[in-house]
């Protein structure tokens, strides 16, 4: 396409955008009509209303979503066939080496804390499980020194995770299927809900948000390893 | 007033991320505009829910005002889906990269559409 | 478990996405990867037929997870799901028997079993946002199996394919923003009824976001031009899915879309209408002009899926069944050819050139007869399932007013049989060249038989099945 109709379509997107602006700006804006929060509370016994949205309401969009991250991870496996990384020659100071050492574990249970609390406050299975993958990334990064390439769990043990997760997560949409009727059942099956605001609170969403964090951090981990190594 | 710059800002946004991917020069480039695009459309869901008086939707007290929950939840959903999209982009690029020598669109051989 | 039944729109969903861990599971321990993900499809057709009784009464509508649409996703299982997955669901099983190779098959088989829930998902599912990430689940796997190749070309297409699709997407999920902020839902069957109350620019633009997005999914005229470029770089088996289960499925979402949104459909069919005619024209026209055997079937595939659009836009229900009805045998024909393609590869020619390629010996005949048939059908010539499907797109599409359109339709057959007759005098007519390393030879029968088959013999159906399309596009029409 030629750089003047380029810009045609530009401009009309913008003429577009601001009719939308406009409109938009005129709008009341008011908050939540209906007052999810609340509500969702009472359905779910989750505090966090977008996570009871994500793991309960929404469940099957959150299905789906962990099936793109664990559909990534394998394409972009299947397509980097492995090989030396050039960077990987690069030497490290001790500083980095054993900074890393120490930060390690802190950032994993900084991760895991994250994705436990999804639904008690901000954050969730998907933040915890990027902060889960930034450690395994880190290190593999750091102690790759010399082309010689160091995991924290080995690329076919990663496979197996993601697989297991995948299997998990849909053993609980079974498990709502069978005592509830319904796919991803979570209140309706009989679980103790608990006391809104507890870390043991709100049914099977703690677990899908474990479940998912699983997958993403095991499948983000893939995919930067397996870009980082070409 | 913020409501009118958060809006500007996803228009610019979008006009720079279509711009850049029919300009078609550098296939990262193109990369990058499609992220540019994807942060123009989650700013235009969160900004959806915005109201200037209302809290996160987290409960702490039932009489709170709350924005609303769902757009965020989908923002969510796409950003890991942009994210996944982006990584499997450059996967291709590293590929073509490796095949063709060259990352520039015009130096490829039948590049049409 | 009285609740199965009525889960039934979920359990077709995660039945194949199941599928992806029991494919690593079986694999891992030397079991192969065919036989289940085969168990699959079966498993999902058989609750497709034991459904559909119940779905001829009232669709079956789920709320996933128990709860109910806006904060919820509606599911809905109808006639038209049932007769478009039957097509797909014949498309897969013949691409899981159609991969011969054994380096890379789990891959492949992992990446059929997540386009097909994908595929499902798009065709079930009453939720707009829920629809976008089965977009995205469906287009991943299709870029993916694209470079699955693994050449030059491969990579290349694939890459094009991915940012033309991205941003389709990205389309998909701005209108999607926009209709949620006007209307406030994001089901379509409550759509439906708030957008004729909903006021101004921002709705319609917003839904003529999502319509514009799933037409450049469908390669329609502005944006055609990557439909060859992804199919060609492709292999045969690949682009058979591509033009068969992906198109169907995005064709389904797009019927869906415009029947929740009656008036939009009708102030936006000049525009439809002008957009299928000129994808009819244009497919033909550069059909014609292909020298390849892949891009030749790509750019026809714009054509068909032009006829089934012109249908659809012109609004009438008996033509809109018949462009849902002509979309379908095209699926089943097209695939058909694709896989046919397959053959070629037996010679021990890579290249798909027109001059190139040759059947192979070993069921020559067959060959030879079933591609005599599929273009046949393509073409339009009775007696098969693909000149009846074609004549009752002309018919209702002139009944509903569409001279023009009809007489394009009607027009392109010929067009399509100067192409199809120059290919298909070009593998009979000629010998076998001389090959310096002839291929592997294949024992094995030429896989579009089961789809050829269908299309013979249910050509004398038509009636019926033309039929069964009215009802399922009814059925949509009342529940919207």
């Amino acid at each position: 396409m030629s750089r003047i109709s380029a810009t045609l379509l530009v401009s009309g997107i913008i003429v577009f955008g601001v009719i939308v602006a406009y409109e938009l700006t005129l709008m009341p804006r008011t908050a939540d009509p209906l007052n999810h929060a609340p509500l969702t509370l009472r359905d779910t016994g989750a505090v966090n209303a977008v996570s009871a949205i994500l793991f309960d309401y929404r469940a099957l969009d959150t299905l789906g979503e962990a099936t793109v991250i664990l559909m990534t991870a394998t394409v972009v496996a299947f397509l980097t066939p492995r090989a030396k990384a050039s960077m990987l020659a690069v030497r490290l100071s001790s500083i980095v080496l054993y900074g890393v050492v120490i930060l390690l574990p802190f950032i994993t249970i900084l991760g895991i804390a994250v994705m436990a609390h999804g639904h008690i406050s901000p954050g969730g299975g998907f933040t915890g499980g990027v902060i889960v993958a930034t450690s395994t990334v880190f290190y593999a990064v750091v102690y790759s020194v010399g082309g010689q390439q160091s995991y924290v769990i080995a690329p076919a043990a990663n496979k197996l995770i993601e697989n297991t997760a995948m299997t998990a997560f849909i053993g609980v949409g079974l498990l709502g299927l069978g005592l509830a009727g319904s796919f991803l059942a979570n209140a309706q099956t009989g679980i103790p809900l608990g006391t809104p605001g507890e870390l043991l609170s709100a049914g099977t969403i703690p677990v899908l948000n474990l479940i998912s964090g699983v997958k993403v951090g095991v499948g983000l981990g893939i995919i930067v390893m397996s870009l980082f190594l070409e | 007033m913020i409501v009118l710059t958060i809006g500007i800002t996803c228009i610019a946004l979008t006009g720079i991320g279509i711009y850049g991917l029919l300009r078609r020069t550098h296939m990262i480039r193109m990369v990058l505009c499609f992220n540019i695009l994807e942060a123009a459309a989650l700013l235009g869901l969160v900004l959806i829910a915005y109201s200037p008086d209302a809290r996160s939707p987290i409960l702490r007290a039932a009489t709170d005002a709350h924005v609303l929950p769902l757009p965020h939840a989908l923002a969510l959903t796409a950003i890991v889906i942009g994210a996944s999209l982006t990584a499997l982009m450059l996967t291709l690029i590293v590929r073509v990269h490796r095949s063709h020598g060259t990352v520039l669109v015009d130096k490829l051989k039948d590049w049409r559409g | 478990m009285n609740g199965l039944f009525t889960e039934l729109p979920v359990l077709l969903i995660v039945i194949p996405l199941a599928g992806v861990p029991v494919l690593y599971f079986t694999a891992r321990r030397g079991l192969g990867t065919a036989l289940p993900a085969l168990a699959v499809i079966l498993f999902v057709v058989i609750l497709l037929s034991s459904g559909a009784r119940d779905a001829m009464h009232t669709p079956v509508v789920t709320a996933a997870g128990g709860w109910q649409p806006d904060l919820g996703i509606g599911l809905q299982f109808d006639l038209l799901a049932v007769a478009a997955m039957l097509v797909t669901s014949l498309i897969v099983a013949q691409a899981i028997l159609s991969h011969d190779e054994t380096s890379g098959a789990q891959h492949f088989r992992t990446l059929l079993m997540l386009l097909y829930a994908g595929s499902n998902g798009l065709m079930l599912t009453q939720d707009l946002f829920n629809a976008y990430v089965f977009i995205e689940i469906t287009s991943i796997a299709s870029y993916a199996l694209v470079a699955g190749k693994q050449d030059r070309g491969g990579f290349e297409s694939a890459f094009k394919y991915v940012v033309m699709g991205s941003f389709a997407g990205l389309l998909v999920l701005w209108g999607i923003a926009g209709l949620y902020l006007t209307t406030g839902t994001l089901d379509i069957q409550s759509l439906a009824s708030r957008f004729e109350a909903a006021p101004g620019a921002v709705a319609s633009l917003s839904a003529a976001a999502v319509i514009a997005g799933l037409l450049i999914k469908l390669g329609q005229v502005p944006f055609h031009a990557w439909k060859a470029d992804s199919l060609s770089g492709a292999s045969y088996t690949v682009s058979a899915l591509l033009s068969g289960v992906t198109t169907t499925a995005f064709f389904v979402l797009l019927l869906r879309v415009l029947s929740a949104l009656p008036s939009l459909t009708v102030s936006l069919a000049p525009i439809l209408t002008t957009i299928a005619g000129l994808s009819i024209i244009t497919g033909h026209l550069m059909a014609l002009r292909q020298p390849r055997y892949s891009r030749l079937l790509a750019y026809s595939s714009v054509a068909h899926v032009g006829y089934g659009l012109l249908a659809v836009s012109s609004g009438a229900v008996t033509a809109i069944a018949a462009g849902l009805f002509h979309i379908l045998v095209h699926a089943i024909m097209k695939s058909g050819l694709f896989f046919l393609g397959r053959s070629f590869l037996h010679t021990g020619n890579r290249s798909d050139r027109l001059e190139a390629i040759v059947f192979p010996e070993q069921h020559r005949t067959l060959h030879v007869t079933l591609y005599v048939l599929l273009a046949m059908s393509m073409i339009g010539i009775p007696p098969v399932l693909g000149f009846t499907s074609k004549w009752y797109a002309v018919l209702e599409t002139a009944r509903a007013g569409y001279d023009t359109g009809a007489a394009l339709i009607a027009l392109g057959g010929a067009v399509a049989l100067v192409y199809y007759l120059r290919v298909g005098l070009q593998l009979v007519h000629r010998g076998l060249p001389e090959l310096s390393s002839p291929g592997p030879a294949s024992k094995r029968l030429p896989v579009p038989i089961a789809g050829t088959a269908l299309i013979l013999l249910l050509a004398a159906f038509s009636d019926r099945l033309l039929g069964f399309c009215v009802l399922a596009v009814v059925q949509l029409m009342e529940t919207v």
